[in-house]
């Protein structure tokens, strides 16, 4: 049965995830890579094999993500990524009517997984939309976050 | 997208593994029969993370049949595909309709009415590739390519989603030479 994406109970563009997916935790690709990796010194510890879907996984993870520097320490990545999640979280804009706005899990795994060095504000709304609720100067100061995140970690 | 939930799941236990290691073979069993298997609502069930002890309740016994069922809670890593999501993915089979690309284990299909007018007759049959009107841009297996999710269908125990290049900033990433084979 496909579902009909006209009528859209779910919509991740206006953040909409539908009513099962409110309480979940979301994760970037890079965040993914490291809880694999951590699973899968552990199977092999015991001596088990890695399934199929978990190794598709790993292979897209480590393919997909812009985040990592194989000549770093690994735990330093890690502390890179973990700060970069936090500092994405906790933004807070306040807008004219004095109201906070803040990012949804959704758009920080988002724009971990999409920008790079070199993408612009008008790129980042294009890919993700919900971001055009923020002023430009605020998604320009969080695409400023995520640069100077990645230059450190492949530096 | 990837995200953690906490999802329950029915395990049937017989009782020769009754004993010492029962939370172990209940955890071994879990990871057996749910990793891996694609739940029509939540996505793939990539990864269990953890089963937590005081999850496991008691069992109940089955009359018929002698044997324990346990339901256990557990946190999971899954992958679902969100409609309008945007996510890279890997090329992997072009045909004269479109291509097939995939997020791990997730199909994605980008039909050529999905993509950019430069591209529409743009399928060769011999580099098995699909190329623009200008030759620049050359999507084959291999290749990485940036798409949004338009929609999605659960079909026997896999989930395939339907995707588009159209939009401003998908298309083609990389065309996978720096990368090996996937």
């Amino acid at each position: 049965m496909v579902e009909d994406a006209t009528a859209p109970i779910e919509n991740v563009a206006e953040l909409q995830l539908g009513k099962e997916f409110q309480d979940i935790h979301i994760l970037s690709n890079a965040q993914v890579a490291v809880i694999l990796q951590a699973s899968a010194g552990y199977a092999v510890s015991r001596d088990e094999e890695l399934n199929d879907v978990y190794r598709k996984v790993q292979r897209y993870v480590n393919r997909f993500t812009s985040m990592t520097n194989p000549e770093k320490e690994h735990q330093e990545v890690v502390d890179e990524l973990d700060n970069l999640q936090d500092a994405l979280s906790a933004f807070r804009k306040e807008t004219e009517d004095g109201e906070e706005q803040e990012l949804h899990p959704a758009e920080v795994a988002a724009l971990m997984n999409l920008v790079a060095t070199d993408t612009m504000v008008e790129e980042a709304v294009a890919l993700i939309p919900s971001l055009s609720r923020f002023p430009e100067a605020a998604i320009d100061e969080i695409l400023d976050i995520i640069r100077s995140t990645i230059i450190r970690i492949v530096s | 997208m990837f995200y953690v939930k906490t999802l329950s799941h029915e395990i049937v236990l017989e009782p020769v593994h009754f004993g010492q290691k029962l939370r172990a073979t209940l955890v071994r069993l879990l990871k057996e029969q749910v990793e891996g298997l694609a739940l029509a609502n939540y996505g793939y069930v990539v990864n269990v993370i953890e089963v937590p002890e005081d999850q496991i309740k008691s069992g109940v016994i089955e009359y018929d049949t002698g044997s324990v069922i346990f339901t256990v809670q557990y946190t999971a890593l899954l992958l679902r595909p969100f409609i309008h999501e945007v996510l890279d993915a890997v090329v992997s089979q072009c045909n004269p309709l479109g291509f097939f690309a995939f997020v791990g284990p997730l199909r994605i299909f980008v039909s050529k009415h999905s993509m950019p007018e430069d591209m529409f007759n743009g399928f060769d049959g011999e580099k098995d590739a699909w190329i623009s009107d200008d030759k620049e841009v050359v999507i084959a297996s291999g290749s990485g390519v940036r798409l949004k999710i338009k929609g999605r269908t659960v079909e026997q125990g896999n989930i395939t989603a339907i995707g588009t290049i159209k939009d401003n900033y998908l298309g083609l990433i990389d065309d996978g030479e720096a990368q090996g084979t996937v």
